[in-house]
């Protein structure tokens, strides 16, 4: 995952539900949508592709409407950047990329390939391992 | 997530047992752990998992590479996430079974193993499943509970309960869905932990389980989100595809043992009453007529409900080698079971086992309790449960007044987290601390199966002295007023009714 540019133009929710009732916001070119897990789902009605990145923080490791919300906007038919910023576990970042986010805001000091290495070594325990008619837990680390 | 629990004593490592499926090598492998890492013996759950008690946290991995070896892990066996999948144990044996509920236990299981979106839900999540008309797994006392149904086209389906628990707010599980094809079973649970992973509480972990937020908002309400995601959803689901099932099906279908013809397995005379209480109370028939299941009781005053040493892991292995075709399967109740045994070969199983207390015939008596650890390992308990459990079986040791007192479920938890079952015991029993005394709250007339029904208090707590006496004073109360022999114990407390028994026990 990259670290995430904010060069682009956080507008706000207020702007949003306006932009949802039909008001233009012409002047803005790059758009990004700020959710939270706390966010109303309704914010999520609107025309999501005209935004640029939806941009969902995470408060707390713990709390994991992060994925059902990154999988509900996929879900939805948003094609742009989905990034999580926040308090997050590098062994999560896997689940997050297969939940729909691309970027992740993360620590400089986070290990994150070796989650990545972890979820490789897992690759007939993920969901969808069934087509091989076994499972396998006891792959190693290379 | 990772399974490890640090108890009171010492960590506990619990081990998953999808749908109570074990094989032999992975019950020796179990035995191995048990006397190499533990105190030579191991637990078997409510949840039809398996915990060792007694571990050093820095053996672990090594304990983990052990069972790694025979397939076996402790992967969300505990954490907020959907946790083993449980099942009927007498799945694809029963004779009013629709279809045999494994395949679909199996579907979801690897469907939900480190699922992306449901590792971290508000709180853990448990789902069960049967494919009879008798309820054997607790279904409506589960988060989602799944029954396999035919429809009058004869197609199957699932009748799909939503909200059901115990815990200190006890509620029997809401029908969410008459009939779910059975194509849409994944994308509907999708839907359901989509809608509980958003929605459900997180601020109280006391009130984060899914059952809170259905009785909060309503089963109707909560059903309209759950149909309103389900139909929102595609066909790209992050599980996988419905279209394996019939990879996995391949590997359920039975395999009848032989039967094995052996000299010298006669019974001595005075062998035959106890064979015939065994025959009775401990071996089931099963749909293939020429074969039984044969219950291994794990409950007598000698341990705890529910452990097993590994000496008797061992036999047990080697029968289910020789006769049951190297299957055996754990309960819901804390036995094992050998699910495949020929007619003729059941002397021969019965005198391997005659020289352990696994051939007690006390399957479904007053012996057979379910117990939660108590104050003996667990941190959270308020009070013992296995001393009170072995002090009510001790009162009934007697093999012809055990046969003759019908089936009665005993269950007792030590604390509100009610891991023990009391609320759907015919018998509850919980245990609570007042000012640093032991005292038991006594419930009647719960019950865990189709009809599943939450006991009903009857009457103030007695205290630690008093408890195995008023359960005596419960059970003989019901025989002296029971119309015959037949009439089993619910029977009889909706008959006489609960004040009734409240007479007897506080005059």
């Amino acid at each position: 995952m990259d670290n995430f540019d904010f060069s682009d133009r956080i507008i706000t929710i207020i702007e949003w539900n306006a932009f949802n009732q039909g008001n233009e916001i012409n002047e803005i070119q790059a758009r990004v949508l700020v959710l939270s897990a706390d966010s109303p789902t309704g914010l999520l009605n609107g025309p999501l592709n005209k935004l640029n990145r939806i941009v969902v923080t995470s408060v707390d490791f713990n709390d994991g409407r992060i994925f059902s919300i990154g999988r509900q906007i996929r879900l939805l038919g948003y094609t742009g950047s989905l990034t999580v910023v926040g308090d997050l576990l590098p062994d999560q970042f896997p689940a997050l990329l297969s939940c729909g986010f691309d970027k992740a805001v993360i620590l400089e000091n986070f290990n994150t390939s070796q989650s990545l290495e972890i979820d490789q070594a897992f690759d007939l325990f993920e969901a969808g391992d069934s087509g091989t008619g076994k499972i396998n837990f006891n792959q190693r680390l290379p | 997530m990772n399974g490890l629990y640090i108890q009171r004593y010492a960590p506990m490592l619990r081990i998953s047992i999808p749908y109570g499926e074990l094989s032999s090598s992975q019950l020796r492998m179990l035995a191995d752990i048990a006397e190499s890492y533990d105190r030579g013996f191991g637990h078997i759950t409510t949840r039809q998992n398996i915990q060792f008690n007694w571990l050093k946290l820095e053996q672990v991995p090594d304990i983990l590479e052990k069972l790694a070896e025979v397939q076996m892990h402790a992967i969300q066996t505990s954490g907020n996430c959907i946790r083993n999948i449980t099942c009927d144990h007498l799945a694809g044996i029963d004779l009013n079974e629709v279809e045999d509920p494994r395949p679909w236990c199996e579907l979801v299981r690897q469907w939900a193993t480190l699922h992306p979106e449901f590792l971290y839900l508000p709180r853990k999540f448990k789902i069960a499943f049967t494919g009879s008309s008798t309820d054997r797994a607790a279904i409506l006392a589960h988060d989602i509970g799944l029954r396999l149904l035919r429809n009058k086209k004869g197609e199957t389906g699932f009748e799909v309960y939503v909200g059901g628990g115990q815990g200190r707010t006890p509620i029997v599980g809401s029908l969410i869905e008459p009939f779910l094809p059975e194509s849409d079973l994944l994308p509907y649970l999708e839907a359901i932990l989509r809608v509980y992973n958003l929605k459900g509480r997180r601020d109280n972990k006391y009130k984060a389980r899914i059952k809170i937020l259905v009785k909060s908002i309503g089963i109707e309400v909560f059903k309209s989100e759950v149909d309103h995601v389900f139909k929102n959803l595609n066909t790209d689901l992050l599980g996988h595809k419905t279209a394996d099932l019939s990879t996995i099906k391949s590997r359920f279908k039975p395999v009848l043992p032989d039967s094995i013809k052996l000299n010298g397995h006669s019974l001595e005379s005075d062998q035959h009453e106890n064979y015939a209480r065994w025959l009775k109370k401990n071996t089931l028939s099963t749909k293939f007529r020429d074969y039984k299941s044969i219950y291994l009781s794990l409950k007598h005053p000698d341990r705890a409900p529910g452990d097993i040493t590994a000496a008797e892991m061992r036999i047990v292995a080697k029968l289910a080698d020789k006769y049951s075709e190297g299957l055996i399967r754990t309960t819901h109740t804390q036995n094992l079971l050998l699910p495949l045994v020929h007619r003729s070969n059941l002397v021969q199983v019965w005198k391997a086992l005659s020289n352990t207390n696994m051939s007690v015939a006390n399957i479904n008596t007053v012996q057979d309790i379910i117990c939660c650890p108590g104050f003996e390992y667990c941190s959270l308990a308020s009070t013992t449960s296995i001393p009170i459990a072995h002090e009510i079986q001790s009162r009934f040791m007697d093999p012809v007044e055990l046969q003759a007192l019908g089936d009665i479920q005993i269950k007792i938890s030590g604390c509100v987290n009610a891991c023990g079952h009391h609320h759907i015991g015919h018998i509850g029993i919980l245990g609570v601390d007042k000012k640093g005394q032991e005292w038991f709250q006594i419930t009647l007339g719960g019950r865990a199966d189709q009809s599943l029904k939450i006991g009903e208090r009857l009457g103030p707590a007695v205290d630690r002295d008093s408890i195995a006496d008023t359960v005596e004073v419960i059970i003989r109360h019901y025989l002296g007023k029971r119309l015959d022999q037949h009439e089993h114990f619910l029977t009889t407390l909706d008959r006489i009714g609960i004040d009734s028994f409240r007479q007897a026990v506080y005059g």
